[in-house]
């Protein structure tokens, strides 16, 4: 059986816009108060972690506009990004940053599981991971004057620059069990450029990036858990406003043009030779090539500018290899800027 | 109605004791006391869903919570420490649903110690309980993939390929490669994945006066070693088991920058612009031989 | 309100299990549960802490009255399906068949919850094996000879079954793992 047209087009989805608007409005509960209309700048503070996984998935980073998509999805995150995405579709491509660094961060978070003790200290910052699942009965009828309270109370969620903190990888460098990264490769905008097999490095970050975060998910579980043995350490985790510089449109001399949130994660674990250095292993070890080598979990805020890592042949006095994956280069991401 | 009264209130965490239900408790018990009978054995088991993240140590804390009873004393460690944020989450919520548990920080007082990473250094003692959170309960995995096949290594005694792996090791490294989580036979019959305790520490569980219960929350599984049962870690006739040596590059051996152990687990501090230091991983063993300067 | 006695309360399944644990991670060691029991026999103290609608049980010489049984809740099968089978010591095993497990699932091996006369008096056991320093002794009064040539048979770890006896007040613990002399 083929695809069939159905007809009678208009008037169906005529209907289908009405019965959205109307479901949105809280038709299913006749009677029902279905409350204010959410306010654009409600979900982009109160669901702000659902903006953020928007503007990453859409490609673009516009937290307004991710939040109006998010409103008009009814909160389906893939839809919002959906309408992100054929809006940054038609942006003009002005100009491209070069390479950033984390280093430049405005810290909001910073964690390392690699050692118990880091250079600079840990800053756990605004994270769920120690928090217990269980409900917040208070907020079913929150009282809006201490909502409102607890944004005036609190100073700045900028805990530190990062300059102030020594990276931890670099610390397992100057030891010589990390190798250096190569520079970055050129920047590839996998939404202006055709793809070519094999796609080089850059534009597998991006198309991570932009993937759907339970998909990228999946893959990280599927290389930790399945077929893989990866169990990567976090060496450092930051969180923070990353200052965007572009080369001036005249003089071609970076300025400041904006800044976005981002994660950087480098872990570091501890996994196989490749296939070719260990050929007599490969009889009892299964070696399975694996386009990824590694895990590469979904940012828990803000947006992933880049994921890589880099495979390290051990070294004759450690069985230990170390891959690094680090942040790349946020030319990989449009910047929306004002 | 208001929103507030049309929700039933949640089970939260004090409305009953180890917040598990009596089913979930029932299980875990019926699992506990198999892996006992089966030394070494990795039981199946539903692995409820917790407050808490898998990964966390959900397996080693719905031991906890099954086991516990509120005259116990609670000990929570994660890598030797008392006060990681980790091991302050998984003591808040614990003794939160577990009115009347008392928890303390000494090993010589604890009877239940929830562990990740280590095994406390003082010599435990009967009336103790050890319970690990594991994250890979199958020593197996390294060199198969496929759980059913594991099972079935497992069901034969077949660890056929877990010998060759390390026996790859010792040729391309001259020594196991193992750091942690090193495979050991329990009472002659199955090899268990000890969870990422160092070496230093598996010598503790052979023959000790204690159980060790290990929980794997995410993969559903949990196992045991009985008191005095025989704990082996593979190795070789020729390449025997080594613990970590702690030396530094003239051979010396490192101790404790705080209390001048030498007879500890140490960390690896790094200092900036100087040689690191180092310091006992088991903050309480530390303090125990300062004679708890902080009145800990 | 309905209010439950020991042993079905919740808070006295706890302290009936935590002993019931560490007899059986000590095989020989003899636990006190009557404190949990409400004046019911240890086996019931036991059943009520373990069973519940998930399990399965086999009454195999009628022990358990309507009450206990619907209380309990669990499943009854058959002998050789059996998660838990209670039985009378001093009645032999004759044609008793319990589940011992297979290699791929040896923890389907079946407990049995023995009810004696008296544990910690009467004819001497030899015990040893994971949980035992060396060897402990265990005396229990008023079992058939034959449940120990039937778990001879039964247990080849890491098959087997593993063994609650019990008495008014008191268990010991046999799992398979043990050896047992005389």
């Amino acid at each position: 059986m083929g695809y069939v047209a159905v007809r009678g087009g208009e008037a169906a989805i005529a209907e289908a816009i009405r019965s959205l608007d109307a479901l949105r409005a809280g038709a299913t509960e006749p009677g029902a108060d279905p409350g204010d209309p959410l306010s654009v700048d409600a979900i982009r503070h109160q669901l702000r972690l659902l903006v953020d996984r928007v503007m990453g998935e859409g490609g673009l980073y516009d937290p307004q506009l991710a939040a109006l998509a998010i409103k008009q999805a009814h909160g389906d995150p893939l839809e919002a990004a959906f309408i992100l995405r054929a809006h940054r579709s038609n942006l003009p491509r002005l100009g491209e940053s070069a390479a950033h660094s984390g280093s430049q961060l405005r810290l909001i978070r910073r964690v390392s599981s690699a050692f118990k003790e880091i250079p600079g200290g840990q800053r756990l910052g605004p994270s769920t991971d120690y928090l217990q699942r269980l409900f917040r009965l208070d907020l079913l009828d929150e009282d809006p004057e201490a909502f409102r309270a607890a944004a005036r109370s609190f100073g700045s969620e900028v805990v530190a620059q990062a300059e102030d903190f020594p990276k931890v990888v670099e610390g397992l460098r100057v030891q010589g069990l990390l190798q250096e990264v190569g520079a970055p490769q050129p920047a590839v905008d996998i939404t202006r450029a055709p793809v070519a097999f094999p796609i080089p490095r850059p534009a597998r970050l991006a198309h991570l990036t932009r993937g759907e975060t339970g998909g990228v998910l999946t893959m990280a579980y599927t290389t930790m858990r399945g077929y893989g043995y990866l169990h990567p350490t976090v060496a450092e985790l930051r969180v923070g406003y990353l200052p965007v510089r572009l080369p001036h449109p005249l003089t071609g001399e970076p300025v400041e043009a904006g800044e976005v949130l981002v994660t950087e994660c480098e872990i570091v674990a501890t996994h196989r030779a490749s296939c070719s250095a260990t050929a007599a292993a490969s009889a009892t070890t299964r070696s399975r090539p694996s386009p990824w080598r590694c895990a590469t979990a979904p940012c828990s805020r803000g947006m992933s500018a880049g994921r890589a890592i880099r495979p390290r042949i051990p070294n004759s006095s450690s069985a230990m290899s170390m891959a690094s994956r680090r942040w790349a280069s946020a030319a990989t991401t449009s910047c929306r800027t004002t | 109605m208001s929103p507030a009264s049309s929700l039933q209130r949640p089970a939260s965490s004090c409305d009953r004791f180890g917040f598990l239900d009596d089913f979930a408790v029932r299980e875990m018990r019926r699992g506990m006391l198999k892996a006992l009978a089966i030394p070494g054995y990795q039981v199946p088991y539903a692995s409820r869903e917790m407050p808490i993240a898998r990964g966390f140590g959900t397996g080693g804390m719905q031991l906890t919570l099954a086991l516990a009873v509120p005259q116990d004393r609670l000990k929570v460690i994660d890598q030797g420490a008392d006060d990681s944020v980790n091991a302050v989450n998984l003591r808040r919520f614990i003794t939160a649903s577990c009115p009347g548990l008392a928890t303390t920080t000494r090993t010589a007082e604890a009877t239940l110690i929830q562990t990740r990473h280590r095994v406390p250094e003082r010599q435990l003692a009967p009336g103790q309980m050890m319970i690990y959170q594991v994250p890979y309960p199958d020593p197996l995995q390294i060199v198969e993939p496929s759980e059913a096949k594991r099972r079935r290594c497992h069901a034969h005694g077949d660890y056929a390929r877990l010998w060759v792996k390390l026996y790859e090791d010792v040729v391309r490294f001259r020594e196991v490669s193992i750091s942690n989580r090193y495979p050991a036979r329990v009472a002659g019959r199955y090899i268990i994945d000890p969870s990422p305790i160092p070496r230093w520490d598996l010598p503790k569980l052979h023959c000790s006066p204690v159980a060790h219960l290990f929980g794997a929350g995410r993969e559903k599984k949990l196992y045991a070693v009985p008191p005095f049962t025989e704990v082996v870690p593979l190795a070789f006739d020729d390449i025997p088991f080594a613990v970590e040596g702690f030396r530094a590059t003239d051979c010396s051996r490192h101790a404790c920058a705080t209390c001048g152990a030498t007879d500890t687990f140490l960390d690896e501090i790094p200092q900036v612009g100087a040689p690191p230091r180092w310091l006992c991983n088991d903050q309480d063993r530390c303090a125990e031989r300062q004679g708890y300067p902080d009145g800990a | 309100m309905i209010t439950l006695d020991h042993p079905w309360t919740a808070a006295g399944q706890r302290q009936a299990f935590r002993l019931l644990f560490d007899a059986w991670a000590r095989p020989g060691t003899i636990a006190e549960l009557a404190e949990w029991s409400g004046g019911s026999r240890a086996r019931l103290t036991v059943l009520a802490a373990l069973c519940d609608s998930a399990t399965t049980v086999h009454d195999a010489h009628a022990l358990l009255d309507d009450g206990d049984l619907s209380r309990l809740g669990a499943q009854q099968t058959a002998a050789d399906a059996a998660a838990f089978v209670l039985a009378d010591a001093t009645r032999a095993p004759d044609g008793l068949a319990p589940c011992r497990g297979e290699l791929l699932t040896p923890e389907r091996g079946a407990t049995i919850v023995l009810d004696c006369q008296a544990v910690g008096e009467g004819p001497a056991l030899r015990l040893s094996g994971p949980g035992v320093d060396g060897s402990a002794e265990l005396r229990v009064l008023g079992v058939d000879p034959g449940w120990w040539q039937a778990r001879a048979a039964w247990c080849a770890p890491p098959l087997g079954i593993d063994l609650i006896l019990c008495d008014a007040r008191r268990i010991a613990c046999i799992p398979r793992s043990s050896v047992v002399e005389f």
